[in-house]
């Protein structure tokens, strides 16, 4: 008995999507644009400056784990590329990093600004938040 | 704290930001380093006086920054940048004070005091953090940086999946190097140039053309000029080389292929003088690198120089003619390094890097070992 929870279990953390922590990306639910993986990820390179439509974007990061995660998945690059990556831009004047908050304060952020672009981890129930992608 | 930010993210959305925002941020390298041999190895360090010989020096290439950007509303900021050098004493100095006008999303225009962007690396070569070597290779970047008064354009566009910045700078470079043995050595030079950079995914390539009219100002040189022109039978050559326009052009290569464990960069550069007195310097490198881990990188970089002398002139004096052909003479050499990066924490590496450099005719090789700090703050 113990054994077969034990497995369900296992199984459980399989096919749960938090085993391979996704991410979601968020925009307020008034945004209609559409975004491709390119798209988000030159919004957070500091590459493009509005949404497609051409409306002001404020790229918004998060100060957690699921920051690393976001950064592999979607940017492709490891903590410190990214940090060597804005370094450059920084010290240029041609960009500076997103802004970071937490969690709590993203969900509020993005929920309040339609100029704004998020992503949490795919646990959240998001009410008052369009995902626009899973990553 | 953290409200603090909420509050004033919350309130300034990009079309009504009011308060003049301000940031700083700082970058600094501690370097320490020394030969093996007896030749001595001497970084192309802006006035720098530094060198490294077989004791161990900390000043050399050890340098710290502190910018400040305010940014006014969504189209105007101003940035200062303040360095100070080991090789300069520490006298601070100011690569970097300029207004920055975002006149849309893809044009910026900025006026004031800048480092000319010759180079790959020439935007942030003093930010060790962003490099991934010790330093960038000592053979190619043979121009030490020039801080330029001018305006610089740069505008981004992308076709499909490649992202391209043209950039194109005006401007004056002064120098006044003190006391070039009695008198000051004042120099100005008219500078212009434009560069166009390129990046597709894990490729960037980078096409830069930069052209200098260089005055030069100090009572010694002039007196030695006017002291050639009259001992030399025909002084065609001499009259070429005075010290006032002077034309030297600088076109430079680089191609960066980033991959997801590997990486390689290469640049090759070429500084052209029109006078025809000096060699014209063809240098090149090729540098890649391999993620070990998240943290370790090393890298292995090949080195070469393959100058062309310049043809002097006979000028019907011997040894007039004797000096300007050493003048004339450029630099064939071959040089290696290996040398590690290691992230410690986010926002500290550590580096460690042994060099060794050949040049033809020289009997001895440099080699150089150093280890270093780059840390952002």
């Amino acid at each position: 008995m113990k054994i077969k929870i034990y497995s369900l279990l296992v199984i459980a953390a399989l096919f749960s999507p938090m085993a391979y922590s996704e991410v979601s990306i968020i925009v307020h639910p008034s945004n209609t644009n559409s975004f491709s993986k390119n798209d988000i990820s030159r919004l957070f390179l500091g590459k493009s400056k509005s949404f497609p439509n051409g409306d002001p974007a404020i790229p918004i990061a998060l100060n957690d784990d699921t920051a690393n995660e976001f950064n592999q998945n979607l940017l492709g690059k490891s903590a410190s590329q990214l940090k060597a990556y804005w370094a450059k831009l920084v010290f240029t004047g041609k960009a500076t990093p997103p802004k970071k908050v937490s969690k709590v304060e993203m969900l509020e952020l993005i929920k309040n600004n339609p100029n704004m672009i998020g992503y949490s981890d795919s646990s959240v129930v998001f009410t008052d938040q369009k995902v626009i992608g899973k990553y | 704290m953290k409200n603090i930010i909420l509050a004033t993210l919350m309130a300034s959305t990009p079309l009504t930001a009011q308060a003049i925002d301000y940031r700083v941020s700082g970058f600094g390298s501690i370097i320490g380093g020394a030969t093996t041999d007896k030749e001595n190895f001497t970084p192309h360090i802006k006035y720098g006086n530094g060198f490294y010989d077989q004791s161990v020096d900390l000043s050399t290439e050890t340098r710290f920054g502190i910018q400040l950007t305010a940014q006014f509303n969504e189209q105007f900021s101003a940035t200062a940048q303040v360095i100070s050098r080991g090789a300069m004493d520490w006298k601070p100095e100011m690569p970097w004070a300029y207004v920055n006008y975002q006149a849309t999303d893809s044009l910026q225009i900025k006026v004031g005091q800048m480092n000319a962007p010759y180079y790959l690396f020439s935007d942030y070569q003093d930010v060790g953090y962003a490099l991934p070597w010790v330093n960038a290779p000592e053979n190619t970047y043979m121009v030490p940086t020039n801080i330029y008064k001018g305006i610089n354009v740069s505008y981004s566009f992308y076709t499909g999946d490649i992202d391209h910045v043209v950039e194109a700078f005006i401007g004056k470079v002064e120098d006044s190097q003190e006391g070039f043995h009695a008198d000051d050595l004042d120099t100005d030079v008219d500078a212009f140039g434009i560069n166009i950079t390129s990046t597709y995914n894990w490729l960037t390539t980078r096409l830069s053309y930069n052209e200098g009219y260089i005055d030069m100002n100090n009572s010694e040189l002039q007196a030695l000029n006017d002291g050639l022109i009259a001992v030399a039978a025909d002084p065609k050559m001499i009259r070429r080389t005075s010290l006032t326009d002077q034309r030297a052009s600088f076109i430079g290569l680089a191609v960066r292929a980033d991959f997801d464990k590997v990486f390689v960069i290469a640049e090759v550069n070429q500084l052209d003088w029109t006078t025809g007195l000096f060699a014209t310097q063809n240098r090149a490198y090729v540098s890649s690198g391999y993620r070990v881990t998240e943290k370790l990188t090393p890298y292995i970089t090949l080195m070469k120089n393959m100058d062309n002398d310049a043809k002097i002139i006979p000028t019907g004096n011997a040894t007039l003619d004797a000096g300007l052909n050493a003048i004339a003479t450029g630099s064939t050499a071959k040089g290696w390094a290996i040398g590690t990066r290691y992230d410690l924490v986010s926002d500290i590496a550590i580096k460690a890097e042994y060099s060794s450099f050949d040049v033809d005719g020289s009997s001895n090789d440099t080699n150089t070992f150093r280890i270093g700090v780059d840390f952002l703050f």
